[in-house]
Formats: C-alpha cells, structure tokens, sequence
C-alpha cells in the first residue's frame, strides 16, 4: 500500500468536485490510512466514520434494502459523506452546504475503485 | 454590449439564455458542463438560478450572520412547503422587501456568472412540470436575459483580467507573512470555497481577493496545502491497520470534546 497514492487520490477528487474541504480513508474498523485534514482530527473522524458506515450497513441489512452505496450526513453548513471501499476499508469526505452531491457519486465511483485498488482491496 | 458567440466557453450559456428570453420561455434551463446548475424562467425573465459553484439565498443569508438558523428554519417549516418562504420572511420581519429584493437578484446573477465562468457545454431547457419543486426564493419579477447576459459579460471582462494574474475560481489561495487578509484564507480553499464559508457571492468574493492579491497580501497556487495527519500510525506494507484489543491509547491523544 503506498500512503502517497491514497493521498493523490483524496486531492484529486477533492479538485474535482467543488465544495469537498477534507478526506479521509481508513480501515472498516475505523484506523486511519491516509487524511488529507484540516479543521478535524483525523483520527477521530476516521472512528466515527467507521461506526457511521456500520450503523448504515446494519441498517440496510435489517430492512432489505440491498448493498449499502453510501451513508450521507446533511448538517446545517454541510455534508458528510462515506463511502465503503472494498469489505475492509472507507473513505469520508466532508463538503460545504454547496456540495453537488450528484455529482460527487458520479465521480467517487472510480475514486473508490482506485483506492480499493490501491489498498489491495 | 456586444453578443456572446458559441466559440466562447460562456457563449453557449448566454447564447441560449438570450434565445429563450427572445421566446419569452417559461420553465428551466439546465446547463451542464465543468459544473451544473439551473436557470429558472418566467415568460422570458430569469426568476432564479442555482449551481454547486455560488452560494445560493440561503447560504448567503445564513452564512453571513444575517439570519439566525433558528429563524430560517421556523419560517421554512411554516412556509416553503407551500412555496411561500419570501411572503413568510418578510412576515416575521426577518427581511425587509427591499433586501429580500436584492438578495435574490445577488443570488441569481451570482449563480448565472458562476456558471458561465466554469464554462457550460450543453443548454437543455424544460417546461415546468407539476412534479418541479419551484425555487425557494425566486426574484420578483425578475431579471431580463439582455440586462442579465450584459452584467454576466462584464463580470467575465473582470474575471479574465483576475485570471491573467492567477487568480480563478479553483486556484487556492495562500497568506502571505504577516498578512492582515482573513485566517480562513490558509492554503486550501478556492475563491468558491471562501465564498460559501463568508456567506458572500463569488464574484463579490474574488472581487475581495483580487485586491488582496494585489496588494500582496495573498499568493495562489494550483494545488491545496496538504496537512500531514498530527499522529501518523505506521503502516505496514502488505495489510490494513489493525486494532488491537486493548493496545489502543486514542483516548489519552484524543479525550472527548466537551459539548460546547
């Protein structure tokens, strides 16, 4: 696994949606892999992640609803947004109000492909 | 003002937007491209508009303090179902009939210029359908497509002497030392980031930055300023990091954050 990779990855789709401000990706168990952070903790964001992408999972499980896509948070200024990568990790993004959330599930798609891909997933 | 032509990366976006004015259009206008967004019509005249790229109503009032959340969301629950949110704010003495007035034009010719300077590649125009939600705010009555394709060109003359000097609506924006400029402007935000986080429109924003920039209070670059995380835990090349039971001290780095 190379961190660099991962990190590329995270800017890049942070370039290529407008309105994502910080990333992070980590293991389903919630240990940070790669942030690229500023106003959060990482690695707290990263643990919250995991229960949220779980709790999401359970959820879906429970009401038959088919593979969990993502979970998505709305909050007054903002979104956050999780994505499961592969069975063993996640990747968390956080965007403003403004955040094309449309958009950004068009091209997460192949962002967590790659990481996946680069995770070894 | 002269007419914006097709070889232009707005042209396509103003260009239809004049058509469907000329035709007195009444439904919406979806533009796609770097970015999407909307223009909302109303026999010819421009109502609304919204992208990813431009704060709209809500952020600009909120955002910037004019309006508390509380309010906003007690007049919202009252009212925007039933599509009557302006009539609801001005009510409550929240916004006054001028200010409500000028924010919902800021906020169209914002969105309008936003889209054009992102570059649009295809125009798709729709009537309205019973199942549309209508916009939140809508200006009444509106701008003409010729006063509102004649602002937007002028803002683009604006934006491309800003961007011959570095500055675009994706370039992100560094301080200088000692810089009075804002501490919210630190590396990883773009002009469209800052705009959103002052609760201000785009253009009004890299208005700010323009001045900033040439008084040399800020730099730009093309990439964002990385932060390395405070703690990095050591990977190991072949697996994912593992939690050990027991083995974790999170909780002496990162204690609970009282609730404040």
């Amino acid at each position: 696994m190379n961190k660099e990779e991962v990190l590329a990855e995270l800017t890049a789709l942070r370039k290529e949606v407008p309105g994502i401000a910080e990333a992070a990706t980590a293991s389903i168990d919630g240990m940070l892999i790669a942030a690229d952070t500023d106003e959060v903790r990482p690695e707290v964001l990263a643990a919250l992640a995991s229960a949220a992408l779980g709790l999401g999972k359970s959820a879906a499980h429970e009401v038959g609803m088919g593979e969990l896509r993502e979970v998505i948070t709305r909050c007054q200024s903002g979104h956050i947004v999780i994505y499961p990568v592969g069975r063993k990790a996640l990747l968390v993004l956080l965007g403003d109000e403004g955040l094309d959330v449309g958009r950004l599930h068009v091209r997460s798609r192949p962002a967590v492909q790659r990481l996946a891909d680069i995770l070894g997933l | 003002m002269s007419e914006p032509t097709e070889d232009q990366p707005h042209g396509v976006f103003l260009g239809s937007l004049l058509r469907r004015g000329r035709d007195g259009f009444t439904g919406t206008l979806r533009a796609d491209g770097a970015v999407s967004g909307t223009v909302t019509l109303a026999e010819g005249r421009v109502i609304a508009a919204s992208t990813a790229v431009a704060p709209g109503p809500e952020s600009l009032l909120l955002r910037s303090g004019r309006l508390a959340e509380a309010d906003w969301t007690a007049a919202y629950t009252d009212a925007a179902p039933e599509g009557r949110l302006a009539e609801e704010l001005l009510k409550r003495g929240l916004l006054g009939e001028v200010s409500l007035q000028v924010l919902t034009l800021k906020a169209l010719t914002d969105a309008v210029f936003a889209m054009a300077i992102c570059g649009v590649q295809t125009c798709v125009a729709t009537p309205p359908s019973p199942d549309e939600l209508p916009p939140l705010l809508p200006a009444a009555p509106g701008l003409t497509t010729r006063a509102l394709a004649d602002e937007t060109t002028r803002r683009l003359a604006s934006a491309s002497r800003w961007a011959a000097k570095g500055l675009t609506v994706d370039t992100y924006l560094f301080r200088t030392t000692d810089s009075p400029a804002p501490a919210t402007i630190n590396g990883r935000r773009t002009p469209r980031d800052l705009a959103f986080l002052w609760g201000q429109g785009l253009y009004a924003t890299l208005y700010t930055l323009a001045d900033l920039l040439a008084s040399t209070h800020i730099t730009t670059s093309d990439s964002p300023r990385l932060t390395p995380p405070p703690t990095p835990i050591p990977l190991t090349p072949e697996t994912l990091p593992q939690r050990q039971k027991g083995t974790s001290p999170v909780n002496t780095f990162l204690p609970f954050r009282p609730p404040s």
